[in-house]
């Protein structure tokens, strides 16, 4: 179902994703799909030489992450603008949640406009992403 | 003296570069975050939500920066080390889904460099502006990157 702009209210908690536990496999994965072949996401020994316990993940996967939370909520063609600012490195076995909640709504033209936090953190609550978005809602007639 | 991390003679320096959307890499990206929305890799199911074919997620764009290799050149233009530099932030705003077959137009500006004395020494902030289009002169997106050196 998709939501309706006239029904969500500022303070609504929208996005609630949780994902499994994130793997080297993954990371391997990203490196192939988004071509950014940077070590410190795939050798061990490179990660522990920048001063992590090994490998960590990609800052644009937790984004591509955040995002899927994002259009999981609301069709992809509706979301306007998203911005983040990495927090912390993700390391094999966390385990990402997404959560966000609406802080503004506004009428423009014949869109409905809701501006959301957006926040990513593993199983210890430390965050790995903090940002916003904003996505257009049809009106109602 | 006070060590120089990135150019910044090079502020305002433009690149450009152009990458054909493939449909197999669509559903990769996606299938790589792990998000099964059938957008990304079934058109009918995308067609019945209102898109002409499968889409690209919002994320997929940066993936053009890299795979034409315009990153490196960028940083190595900048004189920037790559061993020192952290991802720091991403934008996007957008304004026309990305679709298979799309030739991607990107044109890639260094906005601004900006000094910050940390504890361990220097950092520098160097943002970055991508401007996307496709192969209608239709704008796609806005991009803006912000990475840190140390």
């Amino acid at each position: 179902m998709e939501p309706v702009f006239e029904d969500i209210k500022v303070g609504d908690e929208v996005i609630n994703l949780i994902k499994p536990p994130i793997s080297k496999v993954q990371f391997v994965r990203y490196a192939g799909a988004s071509g950014d072949f940077n070590p410190l996401h795939t050798d061990d020994e490179v990660g522990r030489a920048a001063g992590f316990d090994g490998v960590v993940a990609h800052g644009m996967l937790i984004m591509g992450i955040a995002a899927q939370a994002v259009t999981d909520w609301i069709p992809k063609r509706f979301l306007k603008k998203i911005k983040v600012r990495f927090k912390g490195a993700t390391c094999p076995g966390d385990v990402i949640k997404v959560t966000g909640q609406v802080t503004d709504k506004r009428i423009e033209g014949n869109k409905g406009i809701v501006a959301c936090t957006l926040e990513a953190v593993d199983q210890n609550h430390d965050v790995k992403i903090s940002g916003n978005f904003e996505a257009a809602l049809p009106l109602k007639k | 003296m006070v060590e120089i991390l990135a150019d910044k003679d090079k502020i305002g320096k433009k690149y450009t570069f152009t990458w054909l959307v493939e449909r197999g890499k669509i559903r990769e990206f996606a299938e790589a975050i792990g998000d099964d929305n059938p957008i990304y890799k079934d058109a009918e199911v995308a067609r019945k939500q209102g898109y002409k074919d499968i889409v690209a997620m919002p994320t997929f764009a940066f993936a053009s920066v890299i795979w034409t290799g315009t990153f490196h050149r960028v940083i190595n233009n900048l004189d920037i080390d790559f061993a020192r530099i952290m991802h720091a932030g991403q934008e996007y705003e957008y304004y026309q889904e990305i679709f298979p077959g799309d030739e991607l137009q990107g044109v890639i500006e260094v906005k601004q460099i900006t000094e910050k004395r940390g504890k361990s020494g220097n950092l520098e902030f160097v943002q970055f502006e991508t401007i996307y289009t496709n192969q209608h002169n239709e704008l796609i997106s806005k991009e803006e990157m912000l990475i840190v050196v140390r």
